[in-house]
């Protein structure tokens, strides 16, 4: 395509050419394409065998396009941008500087770099209790277990084997299936998530503007409610017109249902009426999230919680006996003890 | 449409992740790091796990994630000790000490060039000596290795 765009003689036929490619590269398919070939090859500069010479910058500027040529496009309409913009430039430097790094001890440092990123995008999406778990358990445990064992089994720091790979071919291979997968989710997310999305926003609609009317019917005991429309929608509220002219007074008495108290709240003790009421969502991005997730937790999930429970326990005498059972501290301990006989 | 685009894009994120996780894995040769680089997988799912979540409004995702720290964990426990205890046999963290367990009829891997040391010997800070240097017992080398 660019050799014939620099051959093309007539003014013309370049134009068509020029604009046939910049269609190409707008369409998501071609811009998809274009950020893994960006990706494919900032990594092969970045990666272990190459030097940290010269070409470091441009891998990183290479990958760097790549990743958010990939991030950026799916921006555009989320409401955090600027914080999300941040918080994936975080994630992703990490993660590469963690499969870049010549040191281990760097790698687990980038590592826990990504783990900060990623918790503050879980905090973004709802998940509170995740977001503060993943960075107490991962950066805060794990990942100060690892700088453990690597202090007690590479003292030395540098050593040949990180900075080399298994050979150009191999490694090749690697990087470009790496990046052909990238880009295989990211194409099928962009085509059949946005083919998707307008029919599953309907359906969704539907579905809760359902579940606002069947509640509000078990509320007040009547079919005399008819909820008319699911009106907004904000973070954690719904807000519901109801028409209730025609309700008999006692009805909410008689149903203890969790909307009676907004119904009541909505209209006042004044029947018959028409309002709208604000009916709260047994939502993820609630305010009281970590109760919910507690319920949800303790409640269908207890048997798992238990099994997790077991398996910590299991893990734990495990690894205690593997690490004990091992020729190298028997052999210390004997050299001890002979040291303090003599 | 709002919740498509973060749908959209934590999806992506995760992609990303995941895939660059991938890519150390098969790339990179000390144990440890490859390890690292699993967990890393594990992030990507995890953070497609809760865009889901998020999404569907429903607490599956995070109650997956939950579980999946859980078993994340244990394995980093039980993992380590086993790299302790490779790393006492064969003396480094090199995956290539272990080729011995490939297939049969695959012929060994052999480095061809070590490449050299880039990184120049580098000058610590040190404290000015005071007094006399403390002479070290000879069979405590025995046991302490890097006195």
């Amino acid at each position: 395509m660019m050799a014939w765009l620099l051959f093309a003689q007539d003014d013309g036929e370049a134009r068509a050419g020029i604009e046939r490619l910049a269609g190409a590269f707008s369409s998501d398919a071609g811009r998809i394409l274009g950020c893994v070939i960006l990706l494919l090859f900032g990594l092969l500069l970045l990666l272990p065998p190459q030097g940290r010479g010269k070409l470091f910058w441009v891998g990183t500027l290479l990958a760097a396009a790549g990743a958010f040529g990939l991030l950026i496009p799916t921006l555009v309409g989320t409401s955090p941008v600027v914080a999300f913009f941040l918080l994936e430039i975080l994630v992703v430097l990490g993660a590469v500087g963690t499969i870049t790094s010549r040191s281990p001890l760097y790698s687990a440092i980038w590592f826990a770099v990504t783990l900060l990123g990623v918790g503050a995008v879980l905090l973004l999406n709802g998940a509170q209790f995740l977001g503060i778990a993943t960075v107490a358990v991962y950066a805060g445990a794990i990942v100060v277990t690892f700088l453990f064992v690597l202090m007690l089994s590479q003292p030395e720091g540098h050593t040949y084997y990180d900075r080399m790979s298994w050979g150009a071919f191999p490694m090749a291979c690697a990087v470009l299936s790496g990046a052909a997968l990238t880009g295989l989710i990211a194409w099928q997310i962009s085509s059949n998530v946005q083919e998707n999305a307008v029919r599953s926003h309907v359906e969704r609609a539907v579905r809760e503007f359902a579940w606002g009317e069947g509640a509000l019917e078990s509320a007040t005991g009547a079919a005399e409610v008819r909820a008319a429309s699911v009106v907004t929608e904000r973070t954690g509220m719904k807000l519901l017109t109801v028409d209730l002219s025609g309700i008999r007074p006692g009805a909410l008495d008689r149903h203890h249902a969790p909307l009676a108290g907004d119904i009541r709240r909505a209209v006042g003790e004044s029947f018959p009426a028409t309002g709208q009421i604000q009916i709260r969502r047994r939502d993820v991005l609630d305010s009281n999230h970590v109760a919910q997730l507690g319920r949800e937790l303790f409640g269908r999930h207890l048997i798992s919680v238990e099994i997790g429970g077991v398996l910590l326990l299991v893990a734990l005498v495990g690894a205690f006996a593997m690490a004990s059972s091992g020729s190298g501290l028997s052999r210390r301990s004997a050299a001890a003890s002979k040291g303090l006989m003599s | 449409m709002s919740d498509i685009a973060i749908l959209q894009n934590n999806l992506t994120l995760g992609a990303i992740v995941f895939a660059l996780g991938l890519i150390g894995f098969l790339v990179r040769r000390n144990i440890i790091v490859m390890f690292l680089c699993v967990e890393m997988m594990l992030q990507g799912v995890s953070l497609s796990l809760i865009a889901w979540g998020r999404y569907h409004n429903d607490w599956s995702g995070q109650i997956l994630v939950i579980f999946i720290i859980t078993v994340a964990a244990c394995e980093a426990g039980v993992a380590l000790v086993l790299f302790l205890m490779l790393c006492k046999q064969a003396g480094n963290l090199d995956v290539i000490s272990w080729q011995a367990l490939r297939e049969e009829g695959q012929p060994a891997y052999v480095d061809h060039e070590i490449p050299e040391d880039a990184v120049q010997e580098e000058h610590w800070p040190m404290l000015t000596p005071a007094g006399v240097q403390p002479e070290t017992d000879p069979e405590e080398r025995l046991y302490r290795s890097h006195v």
